[in-house]
């Protein structure tokens, strides 16, 4: 079938070659900084003042962003108290999810989205927007305080402690986080908190459609700045809270022992009968192939991963608010350029004589200028010297990025020195190019056929252009698939914002995930610029054209 | 009056390094209306090179050593390019170059480089569709399959078909005289006579009248040529009628020529074609005395020092002080 079309197979061929490239290096990128030393104690080498515990708890974190360990599930036996049915038989707390009734799961979508340690009358609207969304009407049990630590909780409270909420709790042992980690997640203020207690158990159970709700858990962390797990103890008249377990360390309340940690077990007493499976994510170490498919996976979802130095922001946010800065410095020194040094070079070829006598040299000797030297040079001057420009920044201090005219016009005077240290480059290089590739174009034989028949010079000049054009095309793909990358000294000689800055931290840093991200971002745009020139060339080009379709 | 002459036309080409090699030298010449003249000679003698020179531009880098070119009476070198451009090229003087494979931009379309000619003569009466139908037109008459062939780029045809877009973007404005620069090499024998048929057709057609033939094939200019030039080392050696040449050839050059060439006459067989021993002199050299004088056969102490001027030797011109 694919015979009778040339243009679809010619494009199928190219896409298949430019994937299975993309493929490769892709590979190569996962590889890489898996050879040699491990990358885990690399960071960790340059994590100062980590020690003990707590590095070991961030080495953790690392391997699991980097994809070094997996999370495996592991069937954990659970006290019946926690989850009940009407009939007092133990249902598992997936069971219990899936029901969509679960209080928990509502509230864990606030923590994700609205949760505000600062209104907490505003939080408290929230829940009850949310509860009256799920048909459930629970004003009065629901409880939200926090701030400072003198908060009177409750009466019958043994202890003055602040809480976390059980639904972080439940997110906790969910996401299997330690109990360092759960402090540093972002919003987690242990000062204050979030308590749910079933004042009204009866009318709520009725309305979970028999459950009874008695599984309310905090991590609280004492004056003594040791954490615990406390449990509710069930009892809606005189409501306590029971020392269940405490974190990193094993403690025995006679029922359960918990250890919260890198691996979270849950041993049932010995003599209790009632229990249901719950099961729970545990982190394992992976084999290389693992690692890589999981990789790959990764790629094909579009996710770069977790900065390990940047923790907790994602590589794919740090690249996206780094890649417009790139682009705005690239962009137009390459188009400006590309136009600009063509048409010189076109000019050149054609006009040849004393124009092109002194352009000639000149563009040879910006071209062999190396761009920090002119970057250098113009600070120097303009900046230092004659102070008419800044001398680094992407934009004033004083002025708040956006679409404003003060922005705009403050990003534009600081562009100026940047733009100056780019374009000559790239024009004197296009410009030598399509002078050799015009003078080459000149003494083909269309050309004198041309100028016998008395064919016009306009028409002549537009002949040369475009077929010594063909070629510069491509070097136009290479110049913005290379952009992304390709400002790294620019952007450190003027400490311009953009993604060579952002490189270059992360290679100071090992920050592998993000080297690896802004790697994979420029192979992609050397790779799709590539084929567009590829298919464009195919299609714009008779010579070629004519090799596609066999004649 | 004379449609062309040249006189005395010497042209050079300005190497690199600025020597001057000297391809064309001394050349005089007259066409009549109607007249068609073929030149003749080994291959880098300078065929190309003179016919280049005559439309009164030189591409560098070729350029005017001396002499003077009158069109219609006119002189030419001297008359502002612009002017030569515009009125000379492709209107009193058109060219059908060596090597059609190459005259072809190969990124336009065959109608759109005929439509470049038109256009670039004919400005401001420019009406497309009317061009286009006198491109349509002029094409119908080189038997070719004229819509495909003006919608194809000349990677997609074949040599024959090219050579023949080439003559048909060459007559469009009905020149008054064609030079076709070996039209024919480079094909195969049957296209080679239909390429020609095409080019004695448009004569007959009247779209040109005056032509300057340059071959290889001595035969071919005997039948198709009223008078013929023999060139050797930039100089025209001998000229005169084509019965004059073929059959009687008075320069030492000529007649070596005529029996190194392979002819299908009868008796043929018998004779043996003569290899011309030797190699032409260089031309980025300054030559003594005959150019031909260390090939030939006949050549005396006195040829061999003196220049060689044009004689006429029954009834015809002849670079050599000893033919009779
Ligand atoms: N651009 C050039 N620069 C210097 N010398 C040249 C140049 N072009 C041609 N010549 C020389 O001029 C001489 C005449 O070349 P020309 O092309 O006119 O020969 P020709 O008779 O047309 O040959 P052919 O039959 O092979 O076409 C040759 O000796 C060649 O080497
Ligand atoms: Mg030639």
């Amino acid at each position: 079938m694919l015979k009778n079309h040339p243009t679809i197979r010619f494009i199928l061929q190219r896409g298949i070659w430019y994937l299975l490239t993309f493929f490769v290096a892709v590979t190569i990128n996962f590889f890489l900084p898996r050879f040699g030393a491990d990358p885990i104690d690399l960071i960790m080498s340059k994590q100062k003042g980590a020690t003990g515990k707590q590095a070991e708890d961030k080495r953790t974190a690392y391997m699991k962003e980097f994809g070094l360990v997996d999370q495996q599930k592991v069937a954990v036996t659970v006290n019946r108290e926690i989850f009940v049915d009407g009939n007092n038989k133990p249902i598992s707390y997936e069971t219990l999810s899936k029901s969509g009734l679960l209080v928990e799961d509502t509230l864990t979508q606030l923590w994700n989205s609205t949760f505000s340690v600062t209104d907490f009358a505003a939080l408290q609207n929230a829940l009850k927007k949310l509860n009256e969304k799920k048909g459930l009407k629970l004003p009065d049990w629901i409880d939200v305080w926090g701030g400072c630590e003198e908060v009177e909780i409750d009466d019958e409270r043994e202890d003055n402690y602040e809480c976390l909420p059980a639904w972080g709790l439940e997110e906790i042992l969910r996401k299997n986080l330690t109990a360092s980690e759960i402090l540093s997640l972002p919003g987690i203020n242990i000062n204050m908190g979030v308590k749910v207690y079933s004042a009204n158990a009866n009318a709520l159970s009725e309305k979970l459609g028999g459950f009874s709700l008695v599984s309310e858990a905090y991590l609280v962390k004492e004056k003594s700045g040791e954490l615990n797990i406390y449990q509710y103890n069930g009892d809606t008249q005189k409501p306590r809270y029971v020392k269940i377990a405490g974190a990193g360390n094993k403690v025995d309340d006679g029922n359960v022992s918990f250890l919260i940690g890198n691996e979270v077990l849950y041993n049932k007493a010995e003599n209790e009968q009632d229990e249901s499976v719950l099961t729970m994510l545990i982190p394992i170490r992976r084999s290389l192939f693992g690692q890589y498919i999981q990789y790959l996976g990764m790629i094909a979802r579009g996710d770069l991963g977790t900065s390990l130095v940047r923790y907790p922001q994602s590589v794919g946010n740090i690249v996206s608010s780094a890649v417009p800065w790139t682009i705005a410095l690239q962009l137009p020194a390459i188009l400006i350029g590309w136009f600009f040094g063509n048409t010189l070079g076109a000019l050149a070829a054609y006009k040849r004589g004393l124009f092109d006598k002194i352009l000639f040299p000149c563009a040879l000797l910006t071209n062999s200028i190396p761009m920090f030297a002119i970057g250098m040079l113009l600070v120097y001057v303009f900046a230092e010297g004659l102070g008419i420009f800044p001398a680094s920044g992407g934009y004033a201090i004083d002025v708040v990025p956006g679409f404003t005219i003060a922005f705009i016009t403050s990003a534009a005077y600081y562009y100026i020195l940047p733009f100056l240290s780019l374009f000559p480059i790239f024009a004197s290089g296009q410009a030598t190019g399509m002078r050799t590739m015009g003078i080459y174009e000149l003494g083909t034989g269309y050309v004198k056929y041309a100028k016998t028949l008395g064919v016009s010079e306009g028409r002549i000049l537009m002949y040369i252009f475009r077929n010594a054009m063909l070629p510069q095309l491509t070097g136009l793909a290479l110049g913005l698939g290379t952009m992304i990358g390709g400002a790294l000294i620019t952007e450190m000689i003027f400490s311009y914002p953009g993604l060579g800055s952002a490189l270059l931290s992360a290679v100071q840093t090992n920050d592998y995930p993000l080297i690896q991200g802004g790697a994979l971002l420029v192979m992609i745009t050397v790779l799709v610029a590539n084929l567009t020139v590829d298919l464009l060339i195919g299609f714009f080009d008779p010579r070629v054209k004519a090799g596609l379709s066999g004649g | 009056m004379s449609i062309f002459e040249a006189k005395h036309l010497s042209l050079h080409y300005l190497t690199r390094f600025g020597s001057k090699v000297h391809a064309a030298v001394d050349i005089s010449f007259e066409l009549e209306e109607g007249e068609i003249l073929g030149i003749a000679g080994e291959s880098g003698c300078g065929k190309t090179t003179l016919v280049s020179g005559l439309s009164g531009m030189c591409i560098p880098p070729l350029n005017y050593t001396s002499g003077e070119i009158f069109v219609s009476g006119q002189p030419l070198i001297g008359r502002p390019l612009e002017d030569i451009r515009e009125n000379v090229l492709a209107k009193e003087i058109s060219m059908i170059p060596q090597g059609a494979y190459n005259a072809l931009n190969p990124t336009r379309k065959i109608k759109d480089l005929a439509m470049d000619v038109l256009k670039s003569h004919e400005k401001g009466k420019a009406n497309k569709k009317e061009m286009y139908q006198r491109i349509h037109n002029r094409f119908e008459l080189l038997g070719l399959d004229t819509d495909k062939v003006l919608n194809s780029y000349s990677v997609q045809l074949t040599p024959g078909e090219k050579q023949r877009s080439v003559i048909g973007i060459s007559t469009l404005l009905n020149p008054k005289m064609v030079i076709a620069d070996e039209p024919t090499s480079a094909l195969d024998v049957t296209t080679q006579k239909q390429v020609i048929g095409v080019i004695f057709d448009l004569l007959e057609k009247k779209v040109f009248s005056t032509m300057i033939f340059i071959t290889h094939e001595l035969p071919l200019l005997r039948h198709v040529a009223d008078r013929i030039a023999v060139m050797y080392a930039g100089e025209i050696v001998e000229m005169g009628t084509s019965e004059q040449l073929v059959f009687s050839p008075k320069h030492p050059y000529t007649q070596a020529l005529m029996s190194a060439m392979l002819s299908a006459e009868e008796g043929a067989r018998k004779r043996k074609p003569e290899a011309i021993e030797g190699a032409p002199p260089n031309l980025a050299e300054e030559i003594v005395g005959c150019r031909f004088a260390p090939r030939c056969k006949h050549a005396t102490d006195g040829c061999k020092k003196n220049k060689q001027e044009i004689r006429i030797v029954d009834n015809r011109q002849v670079r050599c002080e000893n033919a009779k």
